[in-house]
């Protein structure tokens, strides 16, 4: 049982740290300021959640594992919440999404860089 | 199974480094606070498997509960503080 | 730490103080300045001083980075260095003296994680009482809190604390009445 366990904990922390090193990657890559939004807020919580619901495998039914749920669930709330009120605040200075067809962006915001 | 805590633990770090490019080069300060926030998420998934690599996990979780919160509310500040700036500084 | 953590995690530091420092703009310098508490905390919980690195994440992730953005934001938002190159040489023979200074003087500390170093033995080199032996022996029998360096911040030095604490209230109330002046004056000017 504890084989199954440590094995089923590794491989959800491997897929885990996947997510987190393609959303680290989203945010280099992609061309606009809303995509990289989306890179953090999807590819990053579900790698918390992955790493973290593999620590809970691997730590079994305790009082520990019981609060490593709530963060999973704090973490799931936070994160999208975070990234969005980024993005409104952006949205609302005037930074203009890129388009189809678009060059990369300049510095053309309104609050400048 | 420590050792794959650790070696987890460093690639974490390295992963790091990537956020910390899109934070030096970023357009706009947005693209910093995201990355900022980005590289805080990370920090806290190190904690935890910081924890479970020193067999002391009891003490980090309260530790990672706590900086979840921490990451949040300075990332929900500063998006607060620059929406309410727009149109002000021109 | 682990020896591994221990080669890449000073780096990464180096790397956003390095960024913090050289930023033209500096906004860049407030986040990486972020980034750098961030990492100093991880630093300080790795090594196992779990409080420094919460009040490390506090104060310096939390507080100071919404500060500086505040304090950048009313005022310029770029720097403008106008250092004289006067002495140029002598300074940075004194800053490197300074630095060598440091690190000989760091090589007389205590091995992290040693058991018995000087300044915790009962007597101290020079023959008098040491007061870290007494906290060592008696922090839980006073106390009961599992944790020594809570007792030591929370029960020994309480009153020291609770000095910091209305030290701390003072210094915002004047901030908020001198704030809040200056604020009415210009409304007065209008």
């Amino acid at each position: 049982m504890s084989e199954i366990q440590s094995i089923a904990a590794m491989i959800l922390i491997s897929i885990g740290t996947f997510f987190l090193f393609v959303g680290s990657w989203g945010i280099v890559r992609l061309p606009d300021f809303y995509s990289r939004t989306h890179a953090v807020s999807l590819s990053d919580t579900m790698g918390i959640i992955l790493v973290l619901g593999g620590l809970m495998v691997y730590e079994g039914f305790t009082l520990q594992s019981a609060k490593l749920f709530i963060a999973i669930v704090f973490m799931a709330l936070a994160g999208p919440t975070g990234s969005h009120a980024i993005a409104r605040a952006a949205f609302r200075a005037g930074l203009k999404p890129l388009f189809s067809g678009g060059r990369k962006e300049k510095e053309t915001d309104a609050t400048g860089t | 199974m420590q050792s794959f805590f650790i070696y987890i633990s460093v690639i974490l770090t390295i992963i790091i480094l990537i956020p910390l490019y899109r934070v030096y080069i970023g357009p706009s300060i947005y693209d910093r606070v995201l990355g900022a926030g980005s590289i805080g998420t990370k920090t806290l998934v190190l904690i935890c498997l910081i924890g479970f690599a020193f067999d002391r996990f009891d003490m980090f979780l309260d530790i990672t509960i706590a900086y979840a919160v921490l990451n949040f509310i300075g990332v929900l500040a500063m998006a607060k503080y620059l929406n309410s700036m727009r149109g002000k500084n021109e | 730490m682990q020896p591994e953590l221990e080669i890449t995690l000073p780096f990464f530091i180096l790397i956003t103080a390095w960024l913090a420092i050289v930023a033209k703009n500096l906004l860049t310098a407030a986040v990486a300045l972020t980034v750098f508490s961030f990492l100093m905390a991880l630093a300080f919980v790795s090594m196992g001083a779990v409080d420094v690195g919460f009040t490390e994440a506090v104060v310096g992730a939390g507080v100071t980075g919404v500060f500086i953005i505040v304090v950048i934001f009313k005022t310029a938002r770029r720097t403008q260095d106008r250092s004289d190159m006067r002495f140029k040489y002598l300074k940075g023979l004194a800053i490197a003296a300074f630095g060598a200074l440091l690190i000989y003087g760091s090589t007389a500390l205590p091995i992290r994680g040693d058991a018995d170093p000087p300044m915790n033995r009962p007597i101290s080199l020079i023959g008098s009482v040491n007061a870290a032996s007494y906290y060592i022996q008696n922090a839980y029998k006073d106390a009961e809190t599992p944790n020594m360096v809570t007792v030591i911040l929370a029960d020994y030095r309480g009153y020291d604390t609770l000095g910091e604490v209305i030290v701390i209230l003072a210094a915002g109330l004047i901030c908020f009445l001198l704030l809040r002046k200056q604020g009415r004056q210009r409304e007065i000017q209008r």
